[in-house]
């Protein structure tokens, strides 16, 4: 018997299968998802690491005498680091992106950055994702990147997932991009508080999805809504015209996500995933993980993905701090593909992590660290080039600039090369400039 | 065609708007812009009176007087300061109480005789972001918002020192781990970054400059102290400045700085006037002089742009989006609502504005910011949850039916003309209009009034107007 998933599957790849609706048999659709996959649109997920993410206790350079001088009280020793070269090697916390890195999964990409590097938190981070050193461009790469990176029937082609604002990021799209906040309902409440929009799923069905008009008031009422959104006067300002254009995305999205996370069950309110197959944490970056693995799975079209990780101020006390951090990263990223790995997607997934800034080579007296520049991020996935890439910058003191490590790949040769070989798309329209590729990508 | 900032003359846009600027249109702007929607209450006298009563009122006594109004506050502050200051400690005293603290600030704002106050504590709670995620002590957040309260509309010299020695600012950017020989720089580059003149205006040889000047605060307890011997007395050099410099005189150099000035009329441009574009130096110019002339006396600004021509414009109306404190505040006090207000404190988090938790130094980013799928969805469901009669928090306290029984609006199309004045002003397209009344005529076959009154006032309430301050 076909599962709502297979089926969701069937409904948008092979369209012909439609018509036998609950009927088709297993092997039929088992088939039909095989040709999908092959035909798949290609996906980047992006994990903004936010605060500022320590790349010399990331990337432990353990065999320099320099790094284990300037971290007295923070260094780690060879003993302890997951060796990934003789100069080398991952926090301890990073085991589980060890054992990625070890079947090949895994780029370490080291000394990137870009020139005169920025310290401020908001600066930097936004210098990061504009892609614009000169601080001209007011939109982020991923929102322009998304006037050609196209997904399929006019859908949704970015998601975020958080419970904060979107990102700068994702600015400068033709269409706005959907948040979808990890733990809150996802319908609109129109009527008593079971009715939602059009009735509700009828989930005892294994067929189609049938919808039960269970209150045809606020079925009705939905329409209104949705008109008086759409109503237009010569006179709307571009505040306005910007809140009509968010509500009517906010109202195609609902009964999109409806539909594919339909059977969630919500005992308290809060999405929970079925199945039994996978260890669902119930917030922070794992589980906002998943539930991107789970949109993917379920084909929901977007070929962007972003999501964040907070917490990498290390002024203070960072030890314990960065190391929960980066196994929170390294767990919820193997769990990720895990995921993909079953739903035969995950060679169609890359994901990058990014942080605004590294941190001061020297330590600070409070046993963290300030910040600093040059630092090195993470491209992952089983389309990806294993391998550390480039060397680690130097740490002697005349190689640093203001205590700080130089770097010597600019971040946007990493965008340019998933912008034209992953994603398909002209990098230089996207970032006014042409970079050069790195191998990331086999 | 609406002019673009760039078009305006700045002498001009500061200059008092001619007395004919009042109406329902502009007094509701004003209101929902510096009072959280409705002018304070005098006193027994408007006890019962509702909310359209009181613009009414304000409307017929004129614009300046009114403004004055706000300035000082409403009858009856010290009365309900004494009592809600006392309330704040209580809830502060354990720090497992984060919901209530949030749910107290909420009732202050919709009930107090201080509107404007209240509304630039909650704007400078957004400038001197703060939160307790890292600061932990809930005692040490409510002394910070005391802080900010007292100094709301005082100057911005003694507000900036006080934040200084603050305790929870002390814990937030690391000003307790700042000591001689080993500076942190977290609070000297959010000072100069954030707090007073913003990216551009200095280098970082003046963060580390000013970073030991800095040096010297650690906790007692709740306390902050000086501490002697952890402060650096070398000399320092802070914007070109040398001298054995400390805190007091870290505040002096940066309030000569001529980027101060105009840091602070920005943001108070953008408070008050528009979220749609950053506004010209030039524009901004006039505001910033009067700030530096006047010792940075922020009520004396604030008036300032409450009466002027720019405020009273196009280019300032529906230009701002009502931030979700902004937007549930205003919502109970337009419908006299007084419901148990912790119970919301929980759902401010999903609607993106947890109070004392600001999502980083920055605080809030604002405008198109606030709006996104999963905020909107939360902002109507959480409409619907006040005003839908169905939920036993709030079912008994929102009074839909007395509002519009008291001001007569019984027949559809009467009571859709009197709930768009009281909730947009009467500013909607005639199409818009239409739909309403269409919907107001229609009978489903049930004759449930208040359901159905329920439903316009929610139909209304999730509009995209609505969500524009």
């Amino acid at each position: 018997m076909l599962n709502r998933r297979d089926f969701l599957r069937c409904q948008i790849g092979a369209g012909t299968l439609m018509a036998f609706g609950a009927t088709v048999p297993g092997f039929l659709a088992s088939t039909a998802r095989a040709d999908d996959k092959q035909n798949q649109e290609k996906i980047l997920v992006v994990v903004e690491l936010t605060g500022g993410n320590d790349g010399l206790n990331t990337v432990i350079p353990y065999a320099d005498d320099l790094y284990h001088k300037a971290r007295p009280k923070l260094h780690y020793e060879k003993r302890d680091v997951l060796v990934l070269s003789d100069h080398v090697g991952f926090h301890p916390s990073l085991r589980p992106l060890k054992e990625l890195y070890d079947q090949g999964q895994v780029a370490v990409v080291q000394g990137v950055g870009y020139p005169n590097p920025n310290r401020s938190h908001f600066e930097s981070m936004d210098i990061w994702q504009s892609a614009d050193p000169s601080r001209k461009i007011a939109d982020g790469w991923l929102g322009r990147s998304l006037n050609f990176v196209k997904a399929p029937d006019g859908r949704m082609p970015a998601i975020h997932v958080a419970q904060r604002p979107v990102p700068l990021a994702l600015r400068g799209s033709p269409t706005a991009v959907p948040t979808i906040h990890p733990n809150k309902p996802l319908e609109l409440v129109l009527g008593g508080p079971n009715a939602a929009p059009g009735g509700d799923l009828d989930r005892e069905s294994s067929g189609p999805l049938v919808r039960t008009e269970k209150d045809n008031a606020a079925s009705e009422r939905r329409k209104l809504i949705d008109k008086l959104a759409e109503v237009t006067s010569p006179s709307a300002g571009s505040m306005l015209q910007f809140v009509r254009r968010t509500s009517l995305d906010t109202y195609t999205t609902l009964d999109r996500l409806q539909t594919i996370l339909g059977d969630f069950k919500t005992p308290e309110g809060q999405p929970e995933f079925t199945g039994g197959q996978f260890r669902y944490a119930r917030e922070g970056l794992g589980y906002e993980l998943n539930l991107v693995a789970r949109l993917i799975e379920a084909d929901f079209g977007a070929r962007l993905y972003y999501v964040a990780l907070d917490g990498f101020d290390t002024h203070g006390n960072q030890k314990g701090s960065h190391a929960e951090l980066l196994s929170k990263l390294a767990g919820a990223v193997q769990e990720f593909f895990s995921i993909l790995e079953q739903s035969q997607d995950a060679s169609r997934v890359v994901l990058l992590t990014y942080s605004e800034f590294g941190r001061r080579v020297n330590e600070n007296g409070s046993q963290g660290t300030d910040h600093g520049s040059g630092s090195n991020l993470l491209v992952v996935g089983p389309s990806v080039k294993g391998g550390v890439v480039g060397d680690h910058p130097s740490l002697k003191a005349d190689d640093l600039t203001a205590g700080d490590l130089k770097f010597h790949t600019d971040f946007r040769r990493v965008y340019s090369t998933l912008l034209d070989q992953w994603l398909g798309c002209d990098s230089g329209r996207v970032l006014g400039g042409q970079f050069e590729h790195l191998k990331l990508l086999t | 065609m609406i002019q673009t900032l760039t078009q305006i003359d700045p002498q001009e846009a500061w200059q008092p708007a001619p007395d004919k600027k009042w109406d329902l249109k502009w007094a509701a702007h004003l209101y929902r812009r510096a009072a959280f929607g409705v002018p304070p209450r005098r006193g027994e006298a408007e006890r019962e009176a509702t909310s359209w009563e009181l613009i009414q009122r304000a409307i017929e006594q004129g614009r300046d007087a009114m403004i004055e109004e706000l300035l000082v506050g409403g009858p009856g502050q010290d009365a309900f300061d004494k009592l809600l200051d006392g309330l704040g400690q209580r809830f502060a005293s354990s720090d497992e109480q984060l919901d209530k603290l949030q749910g107290w600030w909420l009732y202050r704002m919709v009930h107090t005789p201080h509107p404007l106050r209240e509304q630039m504590t909650l704007f400078w709670h957004n400038h001197f972001a703060t939160s307790v995620s890292k600061v932990r002590r809930l005692s040490s957040m409510l002394g910070q918002n005391q802080l900010l309260r007292g100094h709301a509309l005082g100057r911005f010299r003694p507000l900036l020192l006080a934040m200084v020695g603050d305790p929870a600012m002390l814990v937030w950017l690391d000003g307790v781990n700042s000591v001689k020989g080993q500076p942190n720089e977290n609070f000297a580059r959010e000072l100069f970054e954030l707090f007073s003149l913003g990216v551009g205006n200095y280098t970082e040889t003046d963060i580390q400059e000013a970073a030991r000047a800095l040096t010297g605060w650690r906790l007692d307890g709740d306390r902050a102290v000086f501490a002697a011997d952890r402060h650096d007395d070398g000399q320092k050099t802070v914007f070109g400045q040398r001298g054995n410099w400390r805190d007091s005189d870290i505040v002096r150099i940066v309030l000569e700085q001529p980027a101060m000035g105009r840091f602070l009329a920005r943001a108070l441009f953008r408070q008050f006037i528009s979220e749609v574009e950053s506004p010209p130096d030039g524009l901004l110019e006039p505001l910033a002089e009067e700030l530096r002339k006047s010792d940075y006396d922020i009520a004396g600004c604030v008036r300032t742009i409450l009466r002027s021509q720019i405020f009273y414009s196009e280019q300032a109306w529906r230009t701002r989006v009502k931030g979700p404190v902004d937007y549930v505040v205003g919502l109970l006090r337009r419908l006299d609502a007084s419901v148990p207000v912790e119970v919301l404190a929980t759902s401010m988090d999903g609607i993106g504005q947890s109070l004392f938790a600001p999502p980083n130094v920055k605080g809030w980013e604002g405008g198109r910011a606030w709006l996104n799928s999963a905020t909107l969805v939360s902002r109507h469901n959480l409409a619907w949850r006040l005003v839908g009669g169905q939920d036993p928090e709030f079912s008994s306290r929102v009074d839909l039916t007395r509002i519009v029984n008291k001001h007569g609006a019984d027949e559809p199309a009467a009571l859709v003309e009197f709930l768009l004045n009281l909730l947009l002003d009467g500013d909607v397209s005639e199409e818009s209009r239409k739909l309403l009344v269409d919907f107001a005529n229609k009978d489903p076959g049930n004759k449930d009034e208040p359901k159905r009154l329920a439903e316009l006032v929610h139909t209304i309430l999730v509009m995209p107007e609505y969500q524009l301050a």
